[in-house]
């Protein structure tokens, strides 16, 4: 009796379980054919102020949120009007204060309007660039790109009408001051305390310091900003974008809704930013790699980049995902590459460096860790740049060019162990490189040891030492190197090489860890900074290029593809910037 | 009783703060320095193409200072009489560390700081006349400096200086900078001929007083102010109080389904003792605890929520987007599936344990003449099993209930970040690989809090289930 009554209790939970489940794959199933992408991001963002934030999925989000004077559009490339009613008239200052400077004039679209429907005007502008240039708020990322403007002026007959002055001559110098949100500063200061501090005293070392001691608004508006609300609750996070902020909710989802009457509906088709195609936008952040595969194979997201070069190609041959998804592998902005310590004893020979170049088959690394999907690169411009050097050749694999090399530069088998050596400073030095490699870098690490196996051959031994990424940073600030696996992020803006090339960027923080330059290569890169023909840009990037190729700092690998999974459903343009699509131009078939 | 559990409590003090030293000291040793983290340096290796962040000296200070690194770290330090009382005020975390290297290989601090005040003016120097010199000077210069900046190690310093003295050849960069190369070269000569290493061995104790970070740390802990994470400058308790109810829900329900069905079961096997299905299900049970839940999670994933096995049972995994707010009995009818895998991950390993327990406990119990006399009374199995045998086999439950409390709290973060449930687990594992200290610190505190409460309320129930327990 009584294993009657237990029997029928163990089938009536597992009904019940049954048609929980049943429920709930079919309420889930029911999905979203309305108009809405879920694009899958691997983690949160950490905010959704945008003077406060470098993440990549904060950018990515903040992009359909708020704009900018100017922005490049996806499918041209080209710096293109966005809040501005025409490109910058510029002009050269020959007078005053900031004589041998640039003036740039933009005017404000007519239509631009913010959500309360007051119209975008040049205060807002300047608001933005005093939020920015506030010593109080953590806005470090904006005021180093926008150190160069010494002042702006609000033409009094029309205020959406406003001139940048700039303290130099820099070709970035337009790209920089129109490609930065705008915020509102009815909603940013509702006080009106930035109102009564001139933008100029901000950019006067004296003056800022002195505001910065004795004047209360600056902290009490930092403060303000500051404050998470602004970062994340809706009606904080206003813009005059396409979308509007709804809600997020962390680890779970972050939604974005198309306004429904929004100013730019009417400029659709002339840039690609203008485009508002998914009514919601949905950000669902999953973190494993695993597990977000899961959520696509079952539909529960309709986007999704980076996937490892691998399984993307096992999904593209499974028929059920053919069936459902579309893949993408556009090209990226990105380097990966290997760098070299050119100022360890055993690398500063430029013919051990080149004998490196020469032990690595960059197509093989491609054909194996990539599965193809990258393209090889010569140096540290992009071949898709219009001033990229095509005189350049790849360093091909060659073991007897290898051995040559490191013969000529004095490295050889002294002591038959297998591995070259050489007398430095009356010791005997064994060609031992230490190869860092960040740990969550699997592709990183496969190309190491890879390259591991190159080098053995020619009697160069390779230790690849894979760490937790912080303690990979602090051996490269410390120049504890001979090579390690890095890619950078170039953009569609014009290759900018003071960075990663310049001498003064060659501190423990600064990203010449190559210990690459001298008084040559720095003259090329400031002139560089500071031409603003188009013709004279392009021969000193010819030369840049020459110099780095020459002096052989890194062994530059390849430039990525990107690759992307979308839902079929979705009509979708892939692109050269990250992250290789923009949910905005999604258009539901 | 009352008295046991005052005392008990009175203990969590003295533990707790030596777990809040431990946290705080391991965060000072882990690599990374905060105030780069907060300026937003990429820690991947992935590198932006912005113009370079790096912050100056002054931003750096600014934001130092706004973390709270200007002050010592703790009341007191206990060195040598080789280092000064103030070397925390270099905030610069490298500078600090290359000091640190020369003293503790010289131990004279004095000839020490004379270099390095040497040092920053040479460094003013060749910022001032570094344009009046030639390029390929300046830049062998500015980088030797740049290394003696950083490295504390003879060789180095001694290379960089030579670099530096074939500089001087020429005579333009001789006359702008000699004074300053002779002062930083004589300062060094300094430190190396007045060693005093036998400093290093004399022990100095440093009082610093309520002025230091663990102390402020501390303050606004007791006080409930758990900081300010560093990732998205958002109140750590904001962000614990989204995480806590998924965990709690999650866990609770693990819990009481290991209890519900582990107690039942361990009878079961005690009871039936040699029979084929106490075999079975105890070679089952021994099969359930030998698997890892990560792994035992992936497949469940891959087969019950892909199409890929034909077997798409099973909704995918996460919660479910819902409006904010949705009562709590529409999002636990919406979710409940969803939580069936993980809830089964969570507990499976835990209901093996604790029917293992149960059983063995029990058989001890039933092999003791009290329970024979109860049955040669000719009470009913079920009466002599539950009322008799039962309370006296609880020990091992309630043992397992003072490990498993604290985890109902700080939750699991492999089933979480394989389940993309972002409960505490989830948050404590990504602070983790942020370096997110403050939301570390508060975690840590809060699961070293529960594992006390938990342990006295097990201590308690000891005493609750067996009388002859004494306190």
């Amino acid at each position: 009796m009584k294993r009657k009554q237990s029997t029928r209790l163990l089938f009536f939970a597992l009904a019940v379980n049954a048609i929980l489940a049943f429920h709930s794959c079919t309420s889930d199933k029911k999905g979203s054919p309305e108009n809405k992408v879920t694009v899958r991001v691997a983690q949160d963002p950490d905010r959704l102020f945008p003077l406060m934030t470098n993440n990549a999925v904060s950018s990515q989000v903040l992009s359909h949120l708020y704009m900018s004077m100017l922005e490049f559009d996806s499918k041209t490339l080209q710096l293109t009007p966005m809040l501005a009613k025409a490109l910058p008239t510029v002009s050269p200052i020959d007078t005053g204060a900031n004589k041998g400077g640039v003036a740039y004039t933009f005017e404000v679209n007519e239509n631009a309007h913010w959500d309360n429907n007051t119209p975008v005007t040049a205060q807002d502008y300047v608001f933005t660039l005093k939020a920015a240039f506030n010593p109080k708020l953590d806005a470090n990322v904006w005021r180093g790109v926008l150190d160069f403007i010494s002042d702006v002026q609000i033409d009094p007959s029309n205020p959406r009408k406003f001139t940048v002055l700039t303290s130099r001559k820099d070709f970035l110098s337009e790209s920089a001051c129109g490609n930065f949100p705008i915020l509102p500063e009815y909603i940013y200061d509702p006080q009106g305390l930035l109102k009564g501090i001139s933008f100029h005293d901000l950019t006067d070392t004296t003056a800022v310091k002195k505001l910065a001691d004795g004047d209360p608004r600056l902290q009490q508006i930092a403060n303000s900003m500051s404050d998470p609300k602004y970062s994340r609750e809706k009606g904080f996070v206003v813009g005059c974008g396409p979308y509007e902020f709804v809600e997020w909710v962390t680890g779970q989802r972050l939604v974005l809704r198309k306004k429904a009457n929004w100013w730019g509906s009417s400029l659709e088709g002339k840039a690609t930013f203008f485009s508002a195609g998914p009514d919601e936008i949905i950000y669902k952040p999953v973190k494993d790699n695993a597990a977000a595969l899961t959520l696509i194979k079952n539909g529960e997201v309709d986007v999704m980049s980076k996937i490892n070069p691998k399984t993307f190609l096992e999904l593209q041959q499974d028929d059920a995902m053919k069936d459902k998804f579309n893949f993408y592998s556009p090209s990226t902005l990105e380097i990966a590459y290997i760098g070299l310590n050119m100022r360890s004893q055993k690398l500063n020979d430029v013919k051990v460096r080149r004998a490196l170049a020469h032990l690595i088959d960059v197509e093989e690394v491609i054909k194996t860790a990539m599965k193809g999907f990258a393209v090889r690169a010569i140096g540290p411009i992009l071949s898709s740049k219009p001033y990229f050097n095509k005189s350049l050749k790849p360093i091909e694999v060659s073991l007897d060019s290898a051995k040559a090399l490191l013969a000529q530069a004095g490295w050889k088998d002294s002591n038959n162990n297998g591995t070259v050596d050489k007398v430095i400073g009356g010791k005997l030095t064994e060609m031992v490189l230490q190869f860092r490699v960040a740990a969550p870098n699997e592709v990183g690490k496969n190309i190491a040891l890879m390259f591991q196996d190159f080098a053995r051959k020619a009697g160069v031994a390779v230790e690849v030492v894979p760490e937790d990424p912080q303690v990979y940073l602090d051996h490269l600030k410390k120049r504890d190197f001979d090579l390690f696996m890095a890619s950078v992020m170039l953009d569609l803006s014009p290759d900018d090489p003071h960075q990663y090339w310049h001498t003064s960027s060659d501190s423990p923080t600064g990203s010449n860890r190559f210990g690459f330059g001298n008084a040559q290569s720095d003259a090329v890169i400031d002139e560089l900074r500071g031409a603003l023909d188009a013709n004279r840009q392009s021969q000193l990037y010819m030369q840049f290029q020459q110099i780095i190729y020459d002096a052989q700092p890194a062994i530059f690998l390849f430039n990525p593809k990107e690759r992307i999974a979308v839902a079929k459903r979705f009509q979708v343009e892939p692109t050269l910037r990250r992250p290789g699509y923009h949910e905005n131009e999604f258009i539901l078939k | 009783m009352l008295r046991y559990i005052l005392k008990r409590i009175l203990l969590f003090i003295p533990t707790l703060l030596v777990i809040s030293l431990l946290t705080f000291g391991l965060s000072k040793l882990a690599p990374g320095d905060p105030v780069e983290r907060t300026l937003q340096l990429d820690p991947n290796g992935m590198e932006r193409s912005q113009s370079d962040l790096l912050a100056s000296a002054d931003r750096y200070r600014q934001t130092a200072e706004a973390l709270g690194l200007d002050h010592p770290a703790f009341y007191f330090t206990f060195t040598s009489l080789a280092y000064p009382d103030t070397l925390y005020r270099i905030v610069q975390q490298s500078q600090r560390q290359m000091l640190g290297g020369l003293i503790a290989r010289f131990g004279n601090w004095p000839q020490i700081n004379r270099y390095y005040i040497q040092l920053c003016r040479f460094h003013s120097e060749l910022a001032i006349h570094g344009k009046e010199i030639a390029p390929d000077s300046a830049i062998v210069i500015g980088r030797s400096l740049r290394d003696l900046f950083i490295f504390g190690d003879t060789a180095r310093i001694r290379a960089s200086l030579a670099a530096i003295r074939q500089s001087m050849a020429d005579s333009t960069v001789r006359r702008a900078l000699w004074g300053g190369y002779s002062g930083l070269v004589s300062s060094y000569g300094a430190v190396e001929s007045e060693a005093t290493p036998q400093l290093l061995y004399i022990p100095v104790i440093y009082w610093y007083g309520a002025k230091n970070q663990y102390h402020h740390w501390l303050m606004s802990f007791l006080q409930g102010d758990f900081g300010v994470s560093y990732d998205d400058s958002r109140p750590v308790a904001d962000k614990l109080r989204e995480a806590i109810p998924i965990t709690l829900l999650l866990n609770g329900m693990s819990i009481l389904l290991i209890y519900l069905l582990g107690v039942p079961l361990g009878v079961f096997l005690a009871t039936r003792r040699g029979q084929k299905r106490e075999r079975a299900l105890t070679l089952g049970l021994f099969m359930l605890y030998s698997l890892p839940p990560f792994w035992v999670a992936t497949l469940l994933i891959v087969f019950f929520t892909t199409p890929d096995f034909g077997m798409q049972w099973m909704p995918p995994i996460g919660l479910k987007d819902l409006p904010s707010d949705t009562s709590f009995f529409s999002w636990f009818g919406a979710n409940a599936t969803r939580l069936v895998m993980p809830v089964f991950c969570q507990m499976y390993v835990g209901l093996a344990f604790l029917s293992r327990q149960m059983r063995g406990s029990l058989l001890q119990v039933i092999g003791q003449d009290y329970i024979t006399t109860a049955r040669a009374k000719g009470l009913p199995e079920g009466k002599v099993i539950w009322k008799h045998a039962f309370r006296n086999a609880l020990f091992p439950l309630i043992t397992l209930f003072a490990t498993i409390f604290p985890a109902a709290v700080a939750g699991s973060f492999i089933i979480e970040v394989i389940f993309n449930l972002n409960g505490m687990g989830w948050f404590a594992y990504s602070a983790v690989m942020t370096r997110d200290w403050p939301v570390v610190f508060t975690v840590v505190m809060l699961s070293a809090l529960l594992t006390l409460v938990g342990n006295l309320v097990a201590d308690i129930l000891y005493g609750v289930a067996d009388p002859r327990v004494r306190y």
